[in-house]
């Protein structure tokens, strides 16, 4: 739901982020905001760069709809690890999301 | 014995001469003059003969005397006395009469010495046998029997007794029905020049008592020569005070002309009308321009006017060079932090996940630092409040007030009590938005310090434990305001870029058929309508293209390819040397009329508008060649010439070079300069209308007649301007 300066959200936009593990030695975090799904590989040396395209999009998005991420985890995986993690991770970037969505609106609505 | 005889050509040589060895015209004068004993008041000593009227005049170095005895026109007596100054002293006749007005008073009627006898007969009849000790006649005769004569009237005035009333003076103006012949006579110089200042046309003679003592008398002094009694009245015509007084006067000043770089004449140019005329190719334009550099070199704020530099003249109107780069003008601000931010900006980048996973699988290594909790904290969200920058601005605002009211010497304004008000309510409203301040700065820095101590203890944490501790943050929040910080930036210095245009405008002059015409002054940002002239020390196409850069990164701040827009910002900036908006102003010039709709003048409306322009500029000294030029002969007559006139009374020096008849004689220029070339052969006169010659400079035998040189070269000679003035005459008729 779109809106402009000064109005108040009803619902969160909410995002869905798997984790994936399409082969043994890959853990995906697959964020599906936008047209295109955007992977993160939680075990390159490029995950970096990959969360800033993700960073991006989540902003992008932020201007005009509140929005909230939910992990998704598939039976089939099975690292713990990785999906505690990345609880904690998604539970961080929600957080701040919600933290910088008023400073991002008053500067550009 | 007739008075035609007289030899007016050699008084005028004579004066000239004299001109010409002083360099500035002394011309001494006494209209008021007693030559015999005729009331039984006179003393003796005022009979004369005419030896000692010879000597005392020489002495006295009088160049023009009137022979004014109380209530008797002597001619014989005037005729013997004229003889014996010949060549040396124009003689007028004269009479001193008393007068029963609204009280007693003086009168001088003198006129012009070829009517000596019809005057000698008017004044027998006005007195007709009666007792000229008693009598008394009034002004009604007096000026009906004197009106047939080119006379002039001279009443004792103010502390000259007996002394004519206001209202006699008045009358006496109706009657005369010619204010430039009515002048009055004060006792001294001090009243003198207190009535010429208040515009009264003042004459002041010796009022001889004792010829053994004439040198010793006040006399006036002629600001021109005049040849004659009529080119005195044509100089009462021109200007009101005839004679010099301490403030009126206006000595020229000794200058070096040069026709050619090779030739100099020395010339004396008047704080007045100075008018250069001759043919064509006589290099009168290099005379003008020569004094316009002299005059400037010797410290005079000078004026220039050439006409046939119009047109060149006309474009450095719309040159911009007195338009400075000023934001101030479009209530711009300059930005040079904006950009240094821009150049300056990096991105901040996401958390590593591999810290998040590291952490997890320190996880509980120890027992110690899992009981630290604050080693499982994130960053403390500190956001900025709405007002922050308003508040830091108003913090500065009310210091610079505080300041600024300090260094005032407020007791002199406002009492105790006021004073005492003022400084409680500014330290009040300095207090409250101290708070505010002080409570935003306090919550940021313990933000800070906050975040700071986590990722130190953390930091100190894992070191001991050989574990890792939970990140404080995935980055996004700095990653999103690093952004907005950017966004802010540019949006700043693009507010900036689209401020309104400023206009000034500044009159240059007037047009018959379009009223008020002005030169715009524009100042405006770039925008799709500039053109390149506006920007002459930048490439409008670099200005378009870093203005492009900086609303692409507005429009794109979440885009992936960011950074390389804002190197290419970057980059182009540095390439041409721009750190602020300042290079973005665009200034410009348009010719516009009251309406603000651009005109272009033609030619001859240029020289119109430049040459009003010159002229309504304050200056000591102007300097107009061919001002006629393109302009109707009515134009110049009716709209310039009076304005020339006016500077001149101003005590302006105004240099004229012009072959148009209306300004070199309408004007009645106090110096003329004629330049002739005849078989390679140039000459150099110099004379003005009112001793009507026009002496060579290098020959003083050389003399030409004013008259009939300014009638042939400015109106094509004596036979077109007759055969003009009769055609004329002939339709009016």
């Amino acid at each position: 739901m779109r809106f402009t300066k000064g109005e108040t959200f009803m619902k969160p936009e909410e995002i869905k982020v798997e984790l994936i593990a399409p082969d043994t030695d890959t853990d995906i975090l697959r964020f599906h905001v936008g047209d295109k799904p955007l992977d993160v590989n939680l075990n390159s040396a490029e995950c970096q760069n990959s969360l800033k395209d993700v960073f991006a999009a989540l902003l992008k998005l932020l201007i005009y709809s509140d929005i909230n991420l939910e992990l998704l985890v598939g039976d089939e995986y099975k690292r713990v690890m990785y999906v505690e993690v990345c609880t904690e991770y998604i539970n961080d970037l929600n957080r701040e999301l919600a933290d910088v969505k008023d400073e991002l609106r008053n500067e550009l609505l | 014995m007739h008075t035609d005889n007289i030899n007016i050509a050699d008084q005028r040589i004579y004066i000239n001469l004299y001109k010409f060895k002083k360099g500035e015209i002394r011309v001494k004068i006494d209209l008021h003059c007693h030559t015999k004993k005729t009331k039984t008041g006179d003393g003796k000593q005022r009979n004369v003969t005419p030896e000692l009227f010879k000597e005392k005049i020489a002495l006295a170095d009088i160049r023009i005397v009137a022979i004014t005895n109380h209530n008797v026109f002597d001619v014989d007596q005037y005729m013997l006395l004229q003889g014996a100054v010949t060549g040396l002293c124009q003689v007028w006749p004269g009479v001193e009469i008393d007068v029963q007005g609204e009280s007693k008073f003086h009168l001088i009627v003198v006129t012009k010495p070829e009517d000596a006898n019809r005057f000698s007969s008017c004044v027998n009849d006005l007195f007709g046998g009666e007792n000229i000790d008693v009598c008394q006649q009034t002004l009604e005769k007096v000026c009906e029997t004197f009106k047939s004569l080119d006379a002039i009237y001279i009443p004792h005035f103010h502390d000259k007794k007996p002394a004519i009333s206001e209202g006699d003076r008045n009358k006496l103006i109706e009657l005369v029905g010619d204010s430039a012949r009515v002048f009055i006579e004060p006792r001294n110089h001090r009243t003198l020049g207190v009535l010429s200042n208040k515009d009264l046309s003042v004459m002041i003679g010796s009022d001889v008592k004792d010829w053994n003592k004439y040198e010793e008398c006040t006399f006036a002094e002629l600001r021109l020569s005049v040849g004659n009694f009529s080119e005195f009245l044509l100089l009462a015509r021109r200007d009101r005070t005839v004679v010099n007084t301490l403030l009126s006067k206006k000595p020229p000043v000794d200058m070096i002309g040069k026709p050619h770089h090779s030739v100099s004449i020395p010339l004396s140019i008047y704080p007045d009308v100075n008018i250069i005329f001759g043919s064509k190719g006589t290099g009168k334009t290099e005379i003008l321009k020569s004094l316009f550099s002299e005059m400037l070199g010797s410290g005079k704020s000078c004026k220039k006017y050439i006409a046939s530099e119009r047109s060149e003249d006309f474009s450095a109107l719309t040159n911009l060079k007195d338009m400075d780069l000023d934001l101030d003008k479009v209530h711009s601000s300059p930005c040079e932090e904006q950009f240094r931010l821009i150049f300056e900006w990096t991105d901040c980048n996401p958390t590593l996940f591999s810290n998040y996973l590291d952490w997890a699988k320190t996880k509980g290594n120890s027992n110690s630092k899992s009981r630290m909790k604050i080693t499982e904290a994130i960053h403390d969200n500190y956001s900025m409040s709405n007002k922050y920058d308003i508040h830091k601005s108003d913090k500065n605002s009310i210091d610079q007030i505080i300041r600024l009211i300090q260094a005032l010497d407020i007791e002199e304004y406002l009492s105790a009590d006021e004073n005492k008000q003022l400084l409680i309510l500014v330290r009040k409203l300095q207090t409250a938005v101290l708070a505010k301040r002080e409570a935003e700065v306090i919550s940021q820095y313990s933000s800070k310090m906050t975040n700071w101590s986590i990722d130190k203890i953390k930091a100190l944490s894992d070191k001991s434990t050989d574990t890792i501790s939970r990140p404080s943050t995935a980055g996004l929040k700095s990653f999103a305001r690093g952004r907005i910080q950017l966004i802010h930036v540019v949006k700043t210095i693009l507010t900036n870029l689209n401020v309104k245009e400023h206009n000034e405008k500044i009159r240059i002059g007037s047009l018959e058929d379009k009223g008020e015409i002005f030169i715009n002054h524009k100042y405006r940002m770039l925008c799709p309508e500039a053109r390149t002239a506006n920007y002459p020390n930048y490439n409008i196409t670099n200005l378009r293209q870093i203005k492009t850069q900086l609303e692409y990164i507005r429009d794109h701040v979440f885009d992936d390819d960011l950074a390389k827009h804002i190197e290419s910002f970057s980059s182009k900036c540095t390439e041409t040397s721009i750190k602020s908006i300042k290079p973005f102003l665009g200034r410009s010039k348009q010719i516009v009329d009251s309406n603000g709709e651009e005109y272009e003048p033609s030619n001859g409306e240029k020289g119109i508008l430049l040459l009003q322009q010159t002229l309504h500029e304050d200056a000591d000294a102007y300097f107009l060649d061919e001002p006629e030029l393109g302009m109707g002969n009515s134009y110049i007559d009716t709209d310039i010439r009076p304005i020339i006139c006016d500077l001149a009374k101003r005590r302006k020096y105004v240099v004229v070079a012009t072959h148009n008849a209306n300004i070199a004689v309408r004007s009645l220029p106090y110096t003329s300069i004629f330049r002739t070339h005849n078989n390679s052969v140039y000459k150099t006169y110099i004379g003005n209308p009112f001793d009507d010659l026009l002496v060579n400079v290098n020959d003083k035998d050389d003399i030409l007649s004013w008259t009939e040189e300014s009638m042939h070269s400015l109106e094509g000679g004596h036979d077109a301007f007759y055969e003009r003035r009769d055609i004329y005459e002939a339709r009016g008729n």
